[in-house]
């Protein structure tokens, strides 16, 4: 299967949760689920329990593959071994969607275990267009590449972040997963310029939205928003998503990675996100005139 | 530009530097120009927390009794350490950690608080285990024997069992397994660290005889043990070391510990 129903919601498929899905697969129980996203990296043993688990969840959910290893931004070259592991996933499930992050972890081989900052410059956008390339070749499929946080902005930095990703889909042909946290967060932090952000972004490749919260922090100088997907969306967020959602349908993803909460709550959250789009507004407008 | 942008940016996240420091040399010692929500040196302070927590938090989950018996904070030192010197080499974390007990063990050489845990290595290897063991639960019924019985009696009695991936071996000077239950459930009292042990760690899913939910520690007599290393070690079916021990291959096979072989030369 490719891509993922217009308005469809779904939420992160996490480690404390895994038996729950297990029960809602075994009593149909979908709660307005549509689909599920996994990170990549902890499925990649077909030896272990999460793929034996990912076998039974995707007979009931559509499935979405977010990676965080790719490394697409550094110099070092591919890892080959990750990238052998991420197909043959990808090859076993098919999931609607692939996608990773507009960042780099790795330099001589060494992992940083996050996902840093590119400058936007013109060579680092022909070189991470070379890598998508390279990687969309390799699945037979187009992946999606997701607008990260960043903490800091490079002063050789010579494109905005929107033109970057829009030169990427027009070199590459990938799609966009638009975090709304992430932008805001960076709007925050590094003031980075929501509106034409919002106008000039190209929204007809845009085919994930994820949905998450931060957390506040202080510095000894100030304080900076931490994309930590930590607790709820938040009321900007929100209010993000309103404005997007009324024009983009793309799919709209709850991601929650830390300090994770019971299901109920991330459900919770899913059901906002519903509430919000068009299409259910439109459903309860007609079920009001019906009464 | 971009190579010497991220060998620079690499070079800050494993500077031992912090914000203080950075202060007293003027804010900021990165040659990058960047701009941010606060001077250089804290947002790279923030990077540089990420990356050592992330791994740190890895590790306190892999080792809960290493860090039980340390000390949380003496823990994040051991580890701080380990992160430095042991590169994370690829993306998933599912190996890291892999040589925890090794770095563990040279502290002990070389630290007299290490020094004093000296069962703390060996600890160390046997959660190893126990994480190897929990990644890799037995696949039922793996062992090919169909591919076995087409073999001729001298081919037979030249080929080189393989323990399943989760299984795992643990000779220690020390009462490692002993200890760990201790740790588990708080009962340390009158223990005799000084106990050597042969250990076998078993992965969910072994028939011993009903399948495990979940790993288990097994205490090992010495030939039964020995059996064990040799198969591990690649020794032929024919030059096992059976005779003092009522563990044989097929009961092994049974109980689902071999799950592969390997033809001989």
């Amino acid at each position: 299967m490719n891509g993922l129903q217009p308005y469809s919601t779904g939420v992160g498929l996490r480690a404390p949760h895994i038996d729950q899905w297990l029960e809602r697969v075994r009593q149909g129980d979908s709660d307005g689920i549509d689909w599920l996203e996994i990170h990549s990296e902890n499925f990649f043993d077909p030896a272990s329990r999460e793929w034996a688990c990912l076998e039974q969840i995707a007979d009931a959910y559509a499935l979405s593959f977010h990676s965080i290893g790719m490394s697409l931004g550094s110099v070092d070259p591919l890892s080959e071994s990750n990238l052998a592991q991420l197909k043959r996933l990808v090859d076993h499930f098919n999931p609607a969607l692939v996608s990773d992050h507009l960042s780099w972890s790795s330099v001589n081989g060494r992992y940083f275990n996050d996902l840093l900052p590119l400058p936007y410059t013109e060579e680092a956008l022909s070189h991470f267009s070379e890598r998508v390339d390279q990687v969309q070749q390799l699945l037979g499929r187009q992946i999606l590449i997701e607008n990260p946080t960043a903490y800091m902005a490079f002063a050789e930095s010579t494109i905005s972040e929107w033109q970057f990703l829009n030169r990427l889909v027009e070199k590459t042909g990938c799609g966009l997963l638009l975090d709304l946290n992430n932008i805001y967060v960076n709007s925050v932090n590094l003031g980075l310029q929501l509106e034409p952000y919002l106008a000039e972004i190209n929204w007809s490749a845009v085919t994930e939205i994820h949905l998450a919260g931060f957390t506040r922090k202080q510095l000894d100088d100030g304080e900076i928003l931490i994309d930590t997907h930590g607790s709820r969306v938040s009321d900007p967020v929100w209010d993000l998503y309103r404005r997007v959602s009324a024009h983009c349908d793309a799919a709209a993803l709850i991601e929650w990675d830390t300090d994770i909460p019971e299901l109920e709550v991330l459900l919770e959250e899913a059901a906002k996100a519903r509430a919000i789009q068009p299409q259910q507004l439109e459903t309860e407008n007609v079920a009001r005139g019906a009464a | 530009m971009l190579a010497e942008l991220q060998q620079q940016f690499a070079d800050q996240l494993l500077a031992a530097q912090k914000p203080a420091d950075a202060a007293a040399n003027g804010g900021d010692s990165s040659p990058l120009a960047i701009s941010g929500p606060a001077p250089a040196a804290q947002l790279f302070q923030l990077y540089r927390n990420n990356f050592y927590v992330s791994l740190r938090e890895r590790l306190e989950a892999v080792f809960p009794v290493t860090t039980a018996l340390v000390g949380e904070e003496f823990f994040a030192q051991i580890s701080n350490r380990y992160v430095r010197e042991f590169p994370l080499t690829q993306a998933p974390l599912a190996d890291y950690g892999d040589q925890y007990g090794g770095h563990i063990a040279q502290l002990i050489e070389t630290n007299e608080a290490v020094a004093s845990v000296p069962y703390l290595a060996d600890v160390a290897r046997l959660e190893w285990l126990l994480e190897l063991a929990e990644q890799r639960p037995l696949q039922p019924n793996a062992f090919p024997f169909e591919r076995l019985s087409a073999l001729s009696p001298e081919q037979q009695a030249g080929v080189r069992l393989r323990l399943a991936p989760g299984v795992g071996l643990l000779k220690t000077d020390y009462a490692a397994a002993v200890i760990h239950q201790g740790v588990t459930t708080g009962e340390l009292d009158g223990l005799d660290p000084n106990q050597s042990e042969y250990l076998l760690v078993l992965p969910a899913g072994t028939a011993w005889p009903e399948p495990l939910p979940r790993p288990q520690i097994q205490p090992l007599d010495e030939a039964a043990f020995g059996l064990l290393e040799a198969i591990e070690a690649g020794k032929e079916l024919a030059s096992l070391p059976l005779q003092d021990t009522d563990w044989t291959p097929a009961l092994l096979i049974q109980r689902g510990l071999i799950s592969d072989f390997e033809i001989g030369e």
